[in-house]
């Protein structure tokens, strides 16, 4: 299957022009059928906060919301994330102001290194637009698909539930 | 090998499932079609599956509807995401398990992206959805260039990773019958971790008591992830069909049940695991269905 492999492959496919509406804003990249939505965040609209980590849709960190839902980007072909709404973590704060989730990570020791952090926080900002009263079971099933290795997860849950339960100010 | 790129293609967006027939068809083997792609992608990125034509389907809304009539039972277009089918009063009402079976594929993300056919079609023994859709006497509607063909879910898995599709052949429809009368339907599923794993042993039970007796009328157990394919536990349902259901036949069908696994040891679990839990799974999901049979 595939072209046999004799040095460099025939193209098989050119670039094309494609719109993609990221954060309210509309960009137009030229991009090939295999680029993902991950790599056109990072490289073509300089958006780095979403991030590479396995590559393979198990880890998380490249999480973002397409028309609100929580997706991996890295398994998203850019040229079918045409005709919908992408939110990154850049798209959050509101001219200079962090959005609750993005306050209570701080205030709550939710951010070590920080790299799981972007896709944590849209996965929850996902499930408080839907649930804005999740239990704590309700809240760990809907980050299992973004991966910490520093924190343990106690106080990214935490910071979750003072925004659910209203404990959470917005940033002045 | 760097998961970073994908290898090179050329993608298709077909107007209408007609059309991705005749594209794959023409291709042959250097095409494959993609729903999710949560499973087509991976392959891409590992290497193990370049096709120079990916066909893509995620865009063809008229295969993402869940249908339901006494009559002619449930109807799940191929591209229901496992998401949708979770969230699904529908499923929910009637086909309970089925909706906890794919509540439990993956990711929140993956069960957004990934579709239930797309997961059928990469044919793997641990698919979660496979297990209550067998044990539920599911069928698979098969469109190719030649017309359609409707054969059983059971007879849909061949081997690990491989499926009685043929060249030019894109699933697009699972059916359900509506169970019997005073039947309980479970599914079961253990995990390596606590979540985000696949299953080292699920099991589906599909129970119908007699109308007005204990008398278990049918019995249907499917095993998963401990054969090349998912499995009817056969012989185990013999020594409970037609039986009053009681403590002890429960054991002994268990029993049998992981007698009949084939379970290989791997990174998940080891074989020996494995069968005990067969044994353990069959056991609750029996009495689960039980409960739910004699309460329906």
């Amino acid at each position: 299957m595939g072209v046999k492999k004799t040095g460099r492959r025939t193209r098989l496919s050119s670039k094309q022009l494609i719109e993609l509406r990221v954060n309210g804003q509309v960009h137009e990249i030229a991009v090939e059928p295999r680029t993902t939505l991950l790599h056109v965040l990072r490289e073509d609209l300089g958006l780095t906060g979403t991030k590479e980590g396995c590559n393979s849709g198990d880890c998380g960190a490249c999480t973002v919301l397409i028309d609100n839902h929580p997706v991996v980007s890295c398994l998203t072909l850019a040229i079918e994330a045409q005709g919908k709404e992408i939110l990154t973590i850049e798209g959050l704060d509101q001219q200079g102001r962090l959005h609750p989730l993005q306050q209570a990570f701080i205030d709550h020791y939710a951010v070590q290194c920080g790299f799981c952090t972007p896709g944590m926080i849209l996965s929850a900002k996902a499930l408080l637009d839907r649930n804005s009263h999740p239990s704590e079971e309700e809240v760990r099933e809907a980050i299992s698909g973004n991966l910490c290795r520093c924190t343990g997860y106690v106080k990214i849950v935490e910071a979750i539930l003072a925004v659910a339960n209203g404990q959470q100010k917005v940033s002045i | 090998m760097t998961l970073r790129y994908l290898p090179d293609f050329e993608y298709f967006a077909p107007k209408d499932i007609g059309e991705a027939c005749r594209l794959l068809q023409e291709h042959d083997r250097q095409a494959k079609v993609m729903a999710g792609g949560t499973d087509l992608l991976v392959h891409m990125k590992y290497r193990t599956i370049t096709p120079q034509y990916v066909i893509g389907l995620k865009h063809l809304s008229d295969l993402g509807y869940i249908e339901y009539s006494e009559e002619r039972g449930l109807r799940i277009g191929a591209l229901v995401t496992h998401q949708s089918a979770a969230e699904s009063l529908i499923i929910k009402e009637r086909f309970g398990a089925l909706g906890t079976a794919c509540s439990k594929v993956g990711t929140p993300q993956i069960r957004r992206m990934g579709t239930i056919g797309g997961n059928l079609c990469n044919g793997s023994p641990s698919s979660d959805s496979a297990p209550p859709l067998i044990a539920l006497n599911a069928v698979v509607k098969l469109l190719g260039v030649e017309g359609e063909r409707v054969i059983p879910l059971e007879a849909f898995f061949v081997g690990p990773g491989e499926t009685a599709l043929i060249a030019g052949e894109i699933l697009t429809e699972i059916q359900v019958p509506s169970p019997p009368l005073r039947t309980g339907l479970t599914f079961v599923k253990l995990p390596a971790r606590t979540r985000v794993d696949m299953a080292a042993v699920s099991t589906a039970v599909l129970l119908t008591l007699g109308l007005k007796n204990e008398i278990c009328k049918d019995i249907r157990i499917v095993l998963g992830a401990v054969a090349p394919i998912p499995i009817r536990a056969r012989r185990a349902e013999e020594v409970l069909r037609g039986k009053k259901i009681g403590d002890q036949f429960i054991q002994w069908t268990a029993q049998r049940a992981s007698e009949e696994a084939q379970p290989i040891s791997d990174i998940r679990s080891s074989a020996d695991y494995r069968r005990e839990m067969v044994k353990v799974l069959t056991k609750q999901a029996i009495k689960q269905a039980l409960v739910q049979a004699q309460s329906a």
